[in-house]
C-alpha cells in the first residue's frame, strides 16, 4: 500500500557546502539519501515530493559538519499482510517462485501454488496446469496475496500465495509469444 | 423503528458462513501457513521467510546455510515419515478437530443453509428507506381522505422494485439508497417539477400551454407587490411589515385554494372526457389512433411544462392516469408550498 507521508532526518552537511544554495544541496542530498531505502517502519521510500521544514544546523564538535533536521514529505511503499499485490516472477524453482512487486520481492512457495500446476523443469522452469493453459515462468505476471511479511530494521520480505480465489497468472507471457 | 433490510442480511449471512468454511477449509489445507524447511543433514529448521538466502547460485534449490544440504519441505517429510514424533501428532489432532468442526457445522446449520438456497432465486420485497415508508403513509392517508387517486402506494412501491426482477442484490440495495440519499419527494420528478411551477417564473419560460395558473400567478405577483408597497409607504414603521406578511400570506393562501379548486374542477372535467372517449372510441369500434391521438394531445400539453414526465405518461392507464397523478402531486406538494411560503416573500420583497 502506498502512503504519503511526512517524515524527518537528520542531515549532516560538510562546511563546503555553505553558502546560497546551502538548501538546494541539503535536498539534493536528502533524495540521494532517501530515495530507494526501506525502513521497516514506513516501508519503501519511493519519491520525496516537497521539504516541510529545514530546522537550524548544528555544529557538530571536532567535526565540522553540520546537523540540520529536515522535514520532508514522501510516497512510501509498505506491504501488508492481506495486502493483494501484482508483481512480475523473478525466479521459478521447484519450491516455488520469487516475484517483485516494485522494490518488494515475494516468494510463493509450492503448497501455496494450486494443486493443478505442477513444477516443469527445464531450460526455462515453470509451473503448468495438466492442460498446459496456464503457465508460470520468469517474466510472467501474476496476481498474489501476501500472507506475511518479515520486517527488519532495513528489509522487507514477503510470502504471498496464488491459492485462492481470482489469484494468479494475469499476463502469461510464454502465451502470446 | 427496527428493519430488516432482507437484501443485506441475505448477503451478510451468506457472506458470514462462507468466511467460516473458508476459514476452517484453509486452516486444514494449510493456505495460509508459511511453509518450513528442514535439513536432512544436521535437522536445522527455517522458513519461507529465509528462502532469499537460502537459494543456491548454481542450481536455484534451497540449501542449508551450515552444511549445503538441499533442503526438504517439511510437509513433504511428514508425508514421507507419516508417523512423526509429538510435535506431527499434535498437528494431526488439529487436523482432525478442523475436520470435525468443518463436519459439524455443515451439519448443525443446514437449515439456515437450506432455508438462504431457497430464498437465493426469490425477489426480495423491497420496503425502501424509512422515508419512502413514511411519504407513502402519509400518501396513503390523503388518499382514503377523499383524494380518488389512491393508487399512490401502488406506484411508488412500483418505483423501487425496479429490481422485481429475481436476484440482483446489489442492484436492489442501490436502489434503496439512491432512494435514502434524495428526500423522497424526488422520486417522482413530477411534485418537483410542480414545486418549481408554483415558484415565480420568470416571463419568457411562461408558455401558452401553461394556461391559466401561470397568469394568475404574475397578477398576484403584482398585486402583492403593489401592496407591500402602499402600505409600507403608509405606516412607514416596522409593525406594517408584519402585516404585510400576514397579508400576502392570506392572500396565497386564498390563492392557494382558488388553485387547487379549479384544477379539481378541470381535472374532474378531464376525467369525464376520458371517460366520454373511452367510451367514444369503444362504440366506434376503437379505431386505434383515434384513443392514442387524443390522450396523445394531452399528454402532450403536460410535456409542455414538465420535460422528464414523459416517461410516466406512459402508464397503462393512459390518460385517466395522468390526471390522477396531477391531483396527487399537488396535494403532496401543498404542505411544503404553504410552509415554504415566508421565504418567498422575503425574495419578493427583496426583489
Ligand atoms: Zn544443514
Amino acid at each position: 500500500m502506498f502512503f504519503h507521508i511526512v517524515l524527518e532526518r537528520n542531515m549532516q552537511l560538510h562546511p563546503r557546502h555553505f553558502g546560497p544554495h546551502l538548501r538546494d544541496k541539503l535536498v539534493a542530498k536528502l533524495m540521494k539519501d532517501v530515495e530507494g531505502t526501506c525502513s521497516g517502519r514506513h516501508g519503501f521510500v519511493v519519491a520525496i515530493t516537497g521539504v516541510d521544514n529545514i530546522g537550524k544546523g548544528l555544529i557538530r564538535d571536532g567535526t565540522g559538519f553540520v546537523t540540520f533536521p529536515v522535514k520532508y514529505q514522501c510516497v512510501v511503499f509498505r506491504p501488508f499482510k492481506g495486502e493483494i499485490l501484482e508483481a512480475v516472477v523473478t525466479m521459478v524453482n521447484k519450491m516455488g517462485f520469487f516475484a517483485e512487486a516494485g522494490p518488494v520481492q515475494i516468494f510463493v512457495s509450492n503448497h501455496l501454488i494450486p494443486d493443478d500446476m505442477e513444477f516443469q523443469a527445464g531450460d526455462v522452469p515453470n509451473y503448468t496446469t495438466s492442460d498446459g493453459s496456464v503457465k508460470i515462468q520468469k517474466e510472467s505476471e501474476v496476481r498474489l496475496k501476501i500472507i506475511g511479511t518479515r520486517v527488519d530494521a532495513t528489509e522487507i520480505f514477503c510470502i504471498g500465495t496464488i491459492k485462492d480465489d481470482f489469484l494468479g497468472v494475469i499476463n502469461d507471457p510464454g502465451a502470446s509469444s | 423503528m427496527h428493519r430488516l433490510l432482507f437484501v443485506d442480511i441475505f448477503d451478510v449471512v451468506r457472506y458470514r458462513l462462507h468466511r467460516m468454511r473458508k476459514k476452517l477449509k484453509d486452516e486444514l489445507e494449510n493456505r495460509n501457513t508459511v511453509q518450513e524447511y528442514v535439513c536432512p543433514n544436521c535437522n536445522r529448521r527455517y522458513t519461507a521467510f529465509d528462502a532469499l538466502q537460502l537459494i543456491s547460485p548454481d542450481d536455484e534449490s534451497f540449501r542449508c546455510e551450515s552444511c549445503r544440504a538441499e533442503l526438504v519441505a517439511e510437509s513433504d517429510k511428514r508425508a514421507a515419515e507419516e508417523m512423526g514424533d509429538n510435535d506431527d501428532n499434535a498437528r494431526r489432532r488439529r487436523r482432525e478437530k478442523l475436520k470435525d468442526m468443518l463436519q459439524k457445522m455443515e451439519v448443525q446449520l443446514k437449515p439456515l443453509t437450506d432455508l438462504l438456497n431457497r430464498v437465493k432465486d426469490l425477489p426480495v420485497p423491497e420496503f425502501g428507506s424509512l422515508q419512502a415508508w413514511e411519504a407513502r403513509a402519509n400518501a396513503a392517508g390523503r388518499a382514503a381522505n377523499g383524494d380518488p387517486s389512491a393508487n399512490d402506494s401502488s406506484r411508488s412501491s412500483q418505483g423501487q422494485g425496479y429490481g422485481g426482477t429475481p436476484m440482483p442484490f446489489l442492484g436492489e440495495t442501490k436502489v434503496e439508497v439512491a432512494l435514502s440519499g434524495v428526500p423522497v419527494k424526488d422520486e417522482d420528478s413530477k411534485p418537483d417539477v410542480s414545486a418549481t411551477t408554483m415558484k415565480v417564473l420568470p416571463p419568457w419560460m411562461i408558455k401558452q400551454g401553461m394556461n391559466l395558473t401561470m397568469e394568475q400567478r404574475g397578477e398576484v405577483k403584482q398585486e402583492l407587490k403593489t401592496e407591500s408597497g402602499s402600505t409600507a409607504n403608509q405606516h412607514d414603521d416596522k409593525k406594517s411589515k408584519v402585516n404585510d406578511k400576514d397579508d400576502e400570506k392570506s392572500i396565497q393562501d386564498e390563492y392557494l385554494k382558488a388553485y387547487y379548486a379549479a384544477l379539481l374542477q378541470r381535472q374532474q372535467d378531464q376525467e369525464e372526457a376520458a371517460k366520454r372517449n373511452q367510451q367514444e372510441s369503444a362504440n366506434t369500434d376503437n379505431i386505434s389512433s383515434k384513443m392514442p391521438r387524443q390522450v396523445g394531445m394531452k399528454s402532450k400539453r403536460e410535456d409542455d411544462d414538465r420535460d422528464d414526465g414523459v416517461e410516466w405518461e406512459e402508464a397503462p392507464t393512459a390518460g385517466n392516469a395522468n390526471k390522477t397523478y396531477k391531483m396527487h402531486d399537488l396535494n403532496i406538494e401543498a404542505e411544503p408550498e404553504v410552509s415554504g411560503e415566508d421565504e418567498d416573500d422575503i425574495d419578493w420583497e427583496e426583489g
